[in-house]
């Protein structure tokens, strides 16, 4: 079983790697010719210089129906193209793709194309940070000169605060704990929710109060 | 402009509206818009590049959206939904196939036709289900038959 990698700049070097120490026989076919000889000289693997697009180029791997061909080009439309050039000629039935426009990904799934959805991956990284601002930003719009503040806190880890349920804590009147930040989840607490280190806590108080909580959650 | 061909007469005849989508606005692309339009049907193109929209004649009667039809929003727009047939004319196989197919198989379009430019993918594209238009290969048939005709007629004459 070959392992055919075509496109990309600098994952597919990594990917060879671990490839070739498992005792897989790598591919690398990619139209930069610079990336093509700096990997010839670097990699135990056959690298070609071309576009996998071409059949002629492809045709030169003898690909066989059993072979992984992972893809790596910047363009989904591309990637589907060779997925599809691949499926076709030499009847391969493990691809995998890099996806960037996740809506693509009803057509790669009806002809058995697998994807790795970069796009989404990020966002689902980045979206925990997103909802915490518009959480904020929200409460602030809704509280600006009505006499309330927003206040976020992180809890440290030698907090005093730290692994405390809220009923325990005893916190002040006018201040409430309108949500918890952890990791990738929002929650609603409750009495019996325990805070833990690197919590990040969004309060709401009367505004006479912000001093106290401040003292309150960072002493 | 030119008398009406028989096909274009029973269309007429028909008196339905095909609705065509044309990707791409280049030589080809505008070409076909112009005729199809002038002909009767509803014809929008789609394009990626405002300038190469500029290039359409005035007297062009159909529509013009600029968009990427590789993107589903820009498909929608153009109302993909009720297409009748859609033609890819970019210079670009995976782009013009790519697009074909999220017409035919997310849109539901049921005439897709597609430019091939290398010659050697007009076979995925037919077996994709997509009517292939290679320009070499209509080049080369078109040499073939003038050649044969011409050695016919000389033939002919020698008799």
């Amino acid at each position: 079983m070959k392992i055919v990698i075509i496109g990309g700049e600098r994952v597919p070097y990594f990917l060879a790697k671990k490839f070739i120490t498992k005792g897989y026989k790598v591919y690398f076919v990619n139209r930069d010719k610079e990336l093509c000889n700096e990997y010839s000289r670097t990699l135990n693997a056959v690298v070609i210089l071309g576009d996998g697009q071409s059949k002629q180029v492809l045709d030169q791997i003898e690909i066989e129906s059993e072979d992984i061909v992972v893809l790596l080009t910047e363009r989904d439309r591309k990637n589907f193209f060779i997925a599809r050039l691949v499926q076709e000629y030499y009847n391969v039935r493990n691809v995998v793709t890099l996806l960037n426009n996740s809506e693509n990904e009803d057509l790669f799934e009806r002809y058995g194309i697998r994807t790795l959805k970069v796009t989404d991956l990020i966002m689902q990284n980045i979206e925990p940070l997103l909802f915490e601002n518009e959480v904020v930003e929200t409460l602030n719009d809704e509280s600006s000169n009505k006499g309330v503040t927003v206040l976020k806190i992180n809890v440290d880890w030698d907090s005093k605060i730290a692994k405390k349920t809220l009923q325990e804590l005893e916190i002040p009147d006018g201040i409430i704990i309108a949500g918890i930040v952890r990791k990738d989840r929002y929650l609603i607490p409750r009495g019996d929710t325990i805070i833990q280190p690197d919590d990040k806590l969004i309060l709401i108080c009367n505004q006479d109060k912000s001093e106290l909580a401040m003292e309150f959650f960072f002493s | 402009m030119s008398t009406d061909t028989a096909e274009v007469m029973k269309l007429k005849q028909i008196n339905y509206k095909f609705y065509v989508i044309i990707v791409g606005c280049g030589k080809i692309g505008l070409e076909v818009a112009m005729r199809l339009s002038h002909i009767g049907f509803n014809v929008t193109i789609v394009e990626k590049d405002p300038s190469a929209l500029s290039l359409l004649p005035e007297d062009y009667g159909g529509f013009a959206i600029i968009g990427d039809a590789a993107e589903r929003e820009t498909l929608k727009r153009a109302k993909a939904d009720k297409c009748d047939l859609l033609i890819a004319t970019t210079s670009d196989d995976p782009t013009n196939y790519f697009v074909s197919l999220i017409g035919a198989k997310i849109f539901g379009i049921t005439n897709v036709i597609s430019l091939v430019k290398n010659k050697e993918n007009v076979a995925l594209f037919e077996k994709s289900g997509i009517r292939a238009i290679s320009p070499v290969n209509l080049a080369i048939e078109t040499f073939e038959r003038n050649i044969l005709e011409g050695v016919e007629s000389v033939a002919g004459d020698e008799k």
